[in-house]
This record gives C-alpha cells, sequence and structure tokens, in this order.
C-alpha cells in the first residue's frame, strides 16, 4: 500500500498460439504488491491467474504462450524487458516464487539442504562450506526441528508440510523482495495449511517482502491477504481490500465465490453455485465475460466494461456494481 | 572442494603409473604404452571421476558401494581394468613368445604355464592377461562411443522436441531395424579390422537403444517440477541441464551401460570367433576361444580359461550396473533396506 509498489504488473497480455488458434489467457491485467504487503490472486482453474504469476519471472513454456502486451516493473526495472542472463539474476533472488506440489517441486535425488545451498551459491556467491551453513539457518528459520540433521534428508524423507517449508526456504533463501506464492498450501491438509500460512506471515513481518499468493480458496487469503485480486477469464475483475471485498463486493462473480463457500454451522442443505461454465479463453465474447453466467446482467453488458472505480482502492469491472453491492446477495437458485 | 580434487588425483593416479618409468616393472609398462592402453586408462578413469562429480555431494562416494552386489561388482571390475594396465608386470612369460615346437606344445596348466600353452608353445597366461588389454578397451570405449553418440541424439531429441526429434528418431529406428549382425559384417568387410576399426564399428552401431533410454529419461525429467523449480530460481540452462536433468535422465542409462560392455565384449569375441575380428598379433579373448576350438576335446585349456575370463567380465560390469543404478535411486535403496 506504499505509494511506489514493488512490484506493479501493468497491461500484461499474454497470448497462447496453438493449433486451433491464438487465444488469450492473460487479459490486460495490472496490479500491484507493496514492501510488506500481502495480495491474493483469486480465481478459479484456468482463470489466467498462475499464468500471470508465471509471466512476471518469464517462465511461461516460450513456443505456445507468449506475452504480447504490458509490463512487469520490479522497483523500476521491467521485468519483460530483461535479457535472459538479467532475468536469471532476478529469479530466486530478488523475486522467488513457490509451487503447489511440494512432493514433486524438490528434486528426489539430492538433500534438502543440498538444494537450498545451490541456490545461495548461485546468487550470494557463497562457497560450499558457508552456503551449507546458511542452508541450515534456513531450515531453522522455516521452523524445522533438527535443522542440521533434515538438512541431510531427501525428500521423500520428508512429510508434505515440511517439504513445503523446505521450498520457502529456498525461496527465500536469498531475502527476496517479492514472493509469489502459487498454490502453496492446496496440497496440503487443512491444518498444515494453517502452520505454513503462519510462517510466511512471519517471514513477512521478518523479511519485510511482498507476497503475492495465489489460490482459488477465498478463505486461505482472507486471513493472510491485505488486497485481493479476483480474476475471471483472464481478466481481473475486482480488486480490493479483504474488508471491501468481504463486506462489499463489487462484481457479481465476486459475490458468487463468496457465496459459494461452506460455512460452517450454517443452516442451508445446498451450496449456491455459480451456474454455466467459464468462457474458453479462445472463445471471444462480445461485451463483460461474465454477462452469460450473470443474474445481474442488463443490456448494456454487451459492451465491455471497463474496470469502475467502486471507492478508494477499491475498483470493478461491472457497470451494475452499485446494485451489486446494494442487493449484497448472490440470488438463491430455484 | 578439497575431496574433490582428492577424487580426481586418486583416480589419475594409474596414469601417472603408466607414465613413470625407471624401476624394473614400470620400465616394462612404459614400453608398452601403446595407444590402446592409452586410450583404456584416459577414458576409463576419467569416466570414474565425471561419476563421482556429477552424484550428489552430500552423499560419500563409497556409500553407492554398500550394496554387495554393486561393492563385488567394484571390485571385479576395477581389478580386470589394473589386470589390463598392468599386464606388463604380471605376466610370466612374454605374450608372443614361441616355446619348444615339440616339447612346448599343448602343455595343460602347470606351476610353470598356469593356463597351459598353445599350439606355438605360448603360454596361455600370458596371453589372456594381454588379451584383457584390447577386451575392456574396445568393450569399455565402443560403449563410451555409443553412449556419447546416444546421449547427443537422445538428448537432442528429448531437449529441442519439434521436426529435428522426429527425424532423429526415425533415424534411430531406422538404425534399430538393420539387424546389427548384418551391419557388423558389412562393416567389418569393407574396413580392415584394426581394434580402433572394431571400437568404431561396435559403438557406431550401438548407439540405437541408449539415444532411446536417454530421450525417454530427459522427457519424463524436464516435465518434472523440481525443474520448473529450478528455473524459477534462476538456475542457467546448463546448471538444470547438467545438474537436475542429465544425472535423472541418465539414471536408467546406468544399469544399460554396464550390461552394455559385457555385451560388446561378448560381441567382439563373436566377431573375433567368426575370424571377422582381429587378426593374429593383437590378442583379444574372442580370438583365443576361437584358436581352442578345434582341440577343445584334448587341449580344453584353450578355450576354457579365456571364456572364463569374459564370464568374469561381464558378471563383473552386470553386477556393478545393478548395484549402481540401486545406489543412484535413494527411494529404491530406503525400500531394498525397509525389507532387509
Amino acid at each position: 500500500m506504499s505509494d511506489s509498489p514493488l512490484l506493479r504488473v501493468s497491461n500484461l497480455t499474454v497470448a497462447l498460439h496453438l493449433e486451433g488458434g491464438t487465444s488469450l489467457p492473460v487479459r490486460d491485467v495490472s496490479f500491484d504488491v507493496g514492501a510488506s504487503e500481502t495480495v491474493g490472486l483469486v480465481g478459479e482453474s484456468g482463470c489466467g491467474k498462475s499464468m500471470t504469476a508465471l509471466s512476471i519471472l518469464r517462465l511461461i513454456p516460450k513456443p505456445p504462450a507468449e506475452i504480447v502486451a504490458g509490463s512487469v516493473n520490479l522497483s523500476d526495472v521491467d521485468l519483460l524487458k530483461l535479457d535472459s542472463n538479467g532475468i536469471r539474476r532476478v529469479r530466486g533472488n530478488r523475486v522467488a516464487m513457490i509451487f503447489q506440489e511440494p512432493m514433486t517441486s524438490l528434486n528426489p535425488v539430492y538433500s534438502c539442504g543440498e538444494q537450498i545451498a545451490e541456490v545461495l551459491r548461485l546468487h550470494s556467491g557463497l562457497d560450499r562450506r558457508r552456503a551449507w551453513a546458511r542452508a541450515v539457518e534456513m531450515l531453522d528459520r522455516v521452523q524445522i526441528p533438527n535443522a542440521a540433521e533434515r538438512a541431510r534428508e531427501y525428500p521423500h524423507q520428508l512429510s508434505g508440510g515440511m517439504r513445503q517449508r523446505v521450498m520457502i526456504a529456498m525461496a527465500i533463501a536469498c531475502n527476496p523482495e517479492v514472493l509469489i506464492a502459487d498454490e502453496p498450501t492446496t496440497a496440503l491438509d487443512v491444518t498444515i495449511q494453517r502452520e505454513i500460512l503462519a510462517l510466511l506471515d512471519e517471514l513477512q513481518a521478518q523479511l519485510g517482502m511482498g507476497i503475492l499468493h495465489i489460490t482459488h480458496d477465498l478463505a486461505v487469503v482472507s486471513e493472510s491477504a491485505h488486497r485481493i485480486v479476483v480474476m475471471y477469464a483472464g481478466q481481473v475483475v475486482e480488486e480490493a481490500s479483504v474488508d471491501q471485498l468481504f463486506s462489499a463486493a463489487a462484481h457479481p462473480y465476486s459475490l458468487g465465490l463468496l457465496a459459494s463457500r461452506p460455512e460452517l454451522g450454517a443452516r442451508r442443505s445446498r451450496l449456491p453455485v455459480i451456474e454455466g461454465r467459464v468462457p474458453e479463453p479462445s472463445q471471444e465474447v462480445e461485451g463483460c465475460r461474465f454477462r452469460e453466467r450473470c443474474p445481474f446482467a442488463v443490456d448494456r453488458c454487451t459492451e465491455e466494461p471497463p474496470l469502475l472505480e467502486v471507492s478508494n482502492g477499491h475498483r470493478a469491472r461491472c457497470w451494475e456494481f452499485e446494485r451489486v453491492q446494494r442487493e449484497g446477495e448472490w440470488p438463491r437458485v430455484q | 572442494m578439497k575431496r574433490r580434487l582428492t577424487t580426481v588425483a586418486l583416480s589419475l593416479m594409474p596414469l601417472t603409473l603408466v607414465c613413470l618409468r625407471g624401476s624394473t616393472p614400470w620400465r616394462a609398462l612404459g614400453r608398452d604404452l601403446d595407444w590402446t592402453i592409452a586410450v583404456s586408462t584416459a577414458l576409463f578413469w576419467p569416466v570414474v571421476v565425471a561419476w563421482a562429480i556429477i552424484q550428489p555431494r552430500t552423499q560419500r562416494w563409497w556409500r553407492r558401494f554398500e550394496d554387495p552386489s554393486a561393492r563385488w561388482g567394484l571390485v571385479i571390475v576395477v581389478a580386470l581394468h589394473l589386470v589390463a594396465l598392468l599386464a606388463p608386470a604380471l605376466v610370466t612369460h612374454s605374450p608372443q613368445a614361441q616355446g619348444h615346437p615339440v616339447f612346448d606344445r599343448y602343455l595343460p596348466p602347470s606351476t610353470d604355464h598356469w593356463m597351459g600353452t598353445d599350439v606355438l608353445g605360448r603360454d596361455l597366461y600370458s596371453r589372456v592377461v594381454y588379451g584383457s588389454r584390447v577386451s575392456l578397451t574396445i568393450g569399455v570405449i565402443s560403449v563410451f562411443v555409443s553412449l556419447v553418440l546416444g546421449t547427443i541424439v537422445g538428448g537432442i531429441a528429448g531437449y529441442r522436441g519439434g521436426w529435428l526429434a522426429s527425424a532423429l528418431m526415425r533415424l534411430t529406428d531406422m538404425m534399430l531395424a538393420f539387424p546389427r549382425l548384418v551391419l557388423l559384417l558389412l562393416a567389418v568387410a569393407l574396413f580392415s579390422p584394426s581394434p580402433l576399426v572394431i571400437i568404431l564399428i561396435l559403438g557406431v552401431t550401438g548407439w540405437m537403444s541408449l539415444a532411446r533410454l536417454v530421450r525417454g529419461g530427459v522427457l519424463q525429467v524436464i516435465s518434472t517440477e523440481y525443474v520448473d523449480a529450478a528455473r524459477a530460481l534462476g538456475l542457467p540452462p546448463h546448471r538444470i541441464l547438467i545438474r537436475h536433468v542429465l544425472p535423472a535422465a541418465l539414471l536408467p542409462i546406468i544399469a544399460a551401460l554396464a550390461l552394455r560392455v559385457g555385451n560388446t565384449i561378448l560381441t567382439e569375441s563373436f566377431l573375433s570367433y567368426l575370424g571377422l575380428g582381429l587378426q593374429d598379433p593383437v590378442v583379444s579373448w574372442g580370438m583365443l576361444i576361437r584358436s581352442g576350438r578345434q582341440t577343445l576335446l584334448s587341449a580344453w585349456w584353450l578355450s576354457t580359461f579365456p571364456g572364463l575370463a569374459i564370464l568374469l567380465t561381464v558378471l563383473g560390469y552386470n553386477l556393478l550396473g545393478d548395484g549402481l543404478r540401486d545406489a543412484y535411486d535413494p527411494r529404491l535403496r530406503s525400500a531394498v533396506r525397509s525389507e532387509a
């Protein structure tokens, strides 16, 4: 929320060239991540959130996918304009990333300490012994007990939660300015999820890094994120602080997402659903891309809405945001 | 770093020994320093060193040989290579020295001639010892040639993909569709069989299955998330390839390689046995078996001892290959351990 954001993604557009033709899985996406700020990037599978995250570090597979427009500024450097050596020095060093599958994101043939040490030797230029010592320190920092012994163990000897901690240790080893967490807790069970989220919060407090937390689970980001960016079909449909989103969602899709969360102790027999399906990225929809599934749709929706200012720091891509906020409830399905 | 240097130094010691001239046994070595042994030692030991370097650092290298079959395989293989290296110091007679045309022919094994003598009264033990140089060199180097070709073809096909991959794999299929023996016979007919020619022929006709294995391995590994993660952590491509892709991709090949060395030695023996392989002043085990063929019933030792040498070599390489494959897969290892 600082004035000059650490990471600024503006107008990012990614094209996917497949045999069936070209589609745009990410359309004109913009958002900021400030220092010590956690931004939740929320949306359902295939809405382009992972593609956005990968594009920030230019990790999308180049032949089929291509970044066609936009910029990604880290402080004042445009990551999209760096040469391949330049971007490599950013990856893992200034911007680190952790992935969804801790079970497979570690190389099974190297010990955990070895893998953390490798990153340190690469970016910080430490020698083998110092890198190892620092790797043990990092494991300790992500609250792995007996770090010195654990460092010598192989990934298959650790539980899922432990492995995700190792991944986090690898990611924060070089004190990155921004951490991109792509569904970091999805593969873990609920209690471990909480521990990992708490750990991320703690590390953020210590290191002051900005976190971009990508998830399909609103409940997960509601606790840790400061701001939430909701994506639908490749576009940002709403951007708001957590409070704004939960108390006064301005886009029907966000409202639908909020409504379809199960609530402990609620007496509803069935959860509301958002009818219909996400349009394929290749499918061109006239006007608002959510129009066909939207219970609030009006004639004007055939004209594509821009991101409209709802209130301070709260924007939504909907002509009818006032009505959505006023009604504030997803209509029940008969 | 210090340990890596030690490994290198230790591995290169045999080479330096070869170059040492002066004291009596080493003078014999120096005199017999022909290209075969030079290449054999120059290649065998660096490969061992390369293995030691590529492997993860946290494990001591000898942990790989905790498994009994790997340990015995290593012992046999290293012993055989030492025999080849130190042949001049180990023999009791010159391998070419002919004995008395009447009294030294077809002598059975005795304390003087440990494995007996042949039709010309030459000492079979000395010939088997010298034969190890040729047979092992051919086995190891032609497999090395196959490995290099296979890794290039399979690696490019796996890493690059696209039309180039298709072209390379169709070429591989074509080569595989040819019966290897026909290719070998054709090549032997075209070039006069010197050790170098035999090595190249065996190497060039043997890379196809390795290329397939490498490609499969590379494809499997580059689609894993830890390669994505390595990319996200900013590792440069060559480092990803060397540290994360190739070790894992070449893993299934280790066993195949060792098997192949044994197999290639057999093939070379087979060619020599048919009389299409190496010709006389060069001594290989296959030739020795061939020369004992007609007298198998009267002078059994002539074919038996070289045959045993081949058996031991193939056994050693197979044990080593199996053991190493287990050692390189931590999951497999702990599974074996928990069974025990």
